[in-house]
């Protein structure tokens, strides 16, 4: 079911019900903690159910190989590639076919296959709890504990990719449910549903027209359609990630944050440390660092660095674009620690022209790469890129949604930097941008804030598009 | 009630359509509340005052006396551009600046969202008859497939959808300019059926059968038409697909379109197809005639360039006929 759905919506008033009866009625903390973890979990199944029940017999033999290989204590190899086989097998077999087949100029037929729900999501997460056993992070849990962290549906279908040890933190504790935390979850949810079917699904409309025929738009118009799909990108995703996080505050589950303005990242380095956070501290631990991260010399650290974002780039999806796109970010990763090392920028104080130039020669390389992303083919990628080098005419089409979403962006921004300049913040690094994002909530008790934010709501439902747009991230 | 005060001060400016009423003379569906002022900025940027009668008329507020009859569907009705752009109103402004005494043509648009040709030809006999001064009648159509079934049912004039009075409860909910606005999003967002489709494209189906029961409409239409001293005009436009900046193809089914043709030259209607001009003029300058910047290039309904081409074609095409009966 959809996140943004009515059926969803009863689903969620449902679940909140349960946990808030169990809550106010079942008196022991330990037997309200083990309900609670049980109710969240057949609601997990019912979710994954309703889409298909086949995905739900994936999921179940995932989950029970993490948790078997885990108690065990041994195994962990085999653990660890029976979900990325089941990835590989479910996301990348067509791929495969057709790329090598091609090669050999044979005919080929290809499978008909299906991606489970949340597949790539839910197999990172199956292997970050074994290897965190593994390095005895954590204690062997329960089939019960290990499926509930694998399935949580409110992040099963795209994220965050949660720690176990933060996620069994959470739902090891009593958590009080009620106003406290549906006010704070829902105004956190209606963020999201803003920036996802306001903003991020009216750009689409541009975007794939442009993407469809790059031809027959001026240079200056594709150009924009390139601004324009960062920005969709961005809202969607981060759109998506914040309505994950409002559903599960509401239900008294604290998930990490996914995004933090990446788009003031002065240079790619912080900009992975702000664009899809669990995704890229997920690398960073997982495979980054099992690869031998920087304690192998330098050279090595630059081919870990690469090879890291190029499986990044792959876990995204079965094309080569999505393989350039992440080498393309390999690379600049392993130049920019060169950079650091030639010139010290973590520790010299940089001034606020640099840092601007920065960010925007930062922004401008992230956009990019995001041509080689959005593409369906590398050959549409070089046709965009040249297109906007041509300085041609064609159809120039300003778009007023993407004006629209550039000062919807430039106020969040402009907001998170005047609130980060008060509380003094401090970046570790003088390379890096010393602001934080954060959810502007208000006291819902109050009178002014109940109608700013029903009219919020009442603006989402009036400007949203109807067209309807799948959410970037739920394809993969 | 305070928040939704501030949404129908918002929605007065981004979505006010005025409130439908039954049409009693039965012309069209329906028709808007007379004298409301409007503004459309979901697609398009629209705006205007709806006329005495009950529809999109800028330049003549009183129209009961037209010479020409504008019928068509929402890209008649053009509440995606403002009033004074919609190709009746530019007729008019032809027609008015044009040095000929005799030729100062008043025009009347009574275009509805949703009336599509089906529409048209089950009321048009309605039409013919109530306008009494009247010497053109425009029928507006874009699609082109129907099935032999939807023929007949516009010969047997099956497709007239009179609205009924509203209940009190009804009428105060859409007199709330935010409700009207809401009540269109979330059906749109959260359908509980599947929307209402125009006449779907027809199928494979006979050619020949197809094209005698094209003809019978087009054929009843002009006989219609004539009886009460009018000759009918078909105007017909179509979204074209566009690669690259040379080329761009008319989305009409050739044969359907060359059915079209061949039944008004039979009944001696004229045509007036503006998918070439579309075409010739994105070649020439890169501008197409759908499309607002604020939805879809080049779909969804006529801008303002195009009820421009529109309006010029029927001014050439009526001064064609005024000159020929002169």
């Amino acid at each position: 079911m959809q996140i943004v759905s009515i059926i969803f919506f009863g689903f969620l008033a449902i679940v909140f019900s349960l946990l808030y009866v169990c809550n106010k009625f079942v008196k022991n903390t330990d037997k309200k903690i083990s309900v609670f973890k049980w109710i969240l979990l057949i609601a997990s199944y019912i979710f994954v159910i309703y889409a298909d029940y086949r995905f739900a017999v994936i999921l179940f033999v995932i989950s029970f190989c993490a948790y078997f290989v885990a108690k065990k204590g041994k195994y962990y190899a085999i653990g660890i590639i029976i979900p990325i086989l089941a990835l590989g097998y479910f996301k990348y077999t067509n791929f495969f076919i057709e790329s090598f087949v091609n090669i050999l100029g044979r005919d080929y037929t290809l499978l008909n296959l299906i991606l489970p729900l949340g597949i790539s999501f839910y197999s990172f997460s199956a292997i970050s709890y074994m290897v965190d056993v593994k390095r005895g992070k954590i204690e062997p849990r329960s089939f019960r504990d290990v499926a509930l962290y694998v399935s949580y549906f409110p992040k099963i279908t795209s994220g965050p990719i949660q720690r176990s040890s933060d996620f069994f933190n959470e739902v090891d504790n009593e958590v009080k449910i009620g106003w406290e935390t549906f006010l704070p979850g829902i105004q956190i949810f209606a963020f999201g549903l803003f920036k996802k079917i306001v903003v991020a699904d009216r750009l689409s409309v541009f975007v794939n027209q442009v993407y469809d025929a790059p031809l027959a738009f001026s240079s200056l118009t594709v150009f924009l359609a390139t601004l324009a799909y960062s920005l969709q990108i961005y809202f969607d995703f981060s759109g998506y990630s914040d309505m994950a996080i409002g559903v599960s505050k509401i239900i008294g589950i604290n998930l990490p944050r996914n995004f933090n303005l990446p788009y003031l990242s002065r240079n790619v380095t912080e900009l992975w440390k702000r664009w899809h956070i669990s995704l890229s501290s997920w690398l960073q631990e997982y495979l980054y660092i099992s690869l031998g991260g920087s304690r192998k010399g330098k050279i090595r650290t630059y081919v870990n660095l690469i090879l890291t974002m190029v499986i990044g780039g792959i876990w995204h999806g079965a094309n080569w674009t999505y393989i350039i796109w992440g080498l393309l970010h390999g690379v600049a990763l392993a130049v920019h620690k060169v950079w650091m090392l030639i010139t010290k920028s973590p520790d010299k104080k940089h001034g606020a022209v640099s840092n601007v130039v920065s960010i925007v020669i930062t922004f401008l390389f992230v956009n990019f790469c995001w041509i080689f992303f959005r593409a369906p083919s590398f050959d549409v990628a070089v046709t965009i890129i040249g297109r906007i080098v041509a300085f041609d005419a064609g159809i120039t089409q300003i778009f007023a949604w993407f004006i629209f979403a550039v000062i919807v962006y430039i106020i969040g921004m402009t907001c998170a930097v005047v609130k980060s300049k008060r509380e003094g913040l401090v970046s570790r690094k003088h390379n890096m941008c010393p602001v934080e994002g954060y959810y502007p909530l208000m006291d819902l008790s109050k009178f002014t804030s109940q109608v700013i934010f029903f009219v919020f709501l009442g603006l989402i439902i009036a400007l949203a598009h109807t067209g309807g747009s799948p959410f970037i991230y739920g394809n993969y | 009630m305070v928040a939704l005060c501030i949404l129908s001060a918002f929605s007065l400016v981004y979505y006010n359509g005025p409130p439908t009423i039954p049409q009693p003379e039965l012309i069209t569906k329906n028709r808007f509340m007379p004298n409301r002022v409007w503004s459309t900025m979901g697609e398009g940027f629209g705006y205007g005052v709806t006329d005495n009668l009950g529809y999109n008329n800028a330049y003549y507020n009183n129209c009961t006396d037209p010479d020409v009859v504008v019928v068509g569907s929402s890209h008649m009705e053009a509440v995606h551009v403002p009033a004074t752009a919609n190709c009746t109103d530019v007729l008019n402004k032809l027609f008015a600046e044009d040095e000929r005494e005799d030729n100062d043509l008043k025009c009347l648009n009574i275009g509805r969202s949703g009336s599509f040709f089906d529409q048209s030809a089950s009321y048009f006999e309605t039409i013919a008859e109530y306008f009494d001064t009247a010497r053109y009648i425009v029928v507006e159509t874009k699609s082109l497939g129907w099935t032999v079934e939807q023929l007949d049912g516009m010969l047997n004039q099956e497709y007239r959808k009179d609205m009924k009075e509203r209940s009190l409860a009804a009428n105060i909910a859409v007199s709330i300019p935010y409700f009207r606005i809401f009540a269109k999003q979330f059906g749109e967002l959260f359908p509980l059926k599947p929307a209402e489709e125009p006449l779907p494209l027809s199928t494979d189906q006979d050619g020949e059968e197809y094209a005698s029961k094209m003809n019978a409409v087009i054929e009843m239409m002009a006989t219609q038409a004539r009886e009460n001293g009018k000759e009918l005009i078909i105007l017909h436009h179509n979204t074209y697909s566009y690669e690259d900046m040379e080329n761009a193809i008319s989305d009409d089914d050739p044969e359907q379109m060359k059915v079209l043709e061949e039944s008004c030259k039979k009944n001696g209607v004229v045509l007036v197809d503006v998918v070439d001009d579309f075409i010739s003029h994105y070649k020439e300058t890169y501008q197409l005639a759908y499309g607002f910047a604020n939805s879809q290039i080049g779909e969804g309904h006529l801008n303002r360039l195009g009820h421009s081409i529109i309006a010029n074609e029927l001014y050439a095409a009526i001064n064609k006929l005024e000159n020929s009966i002169n």
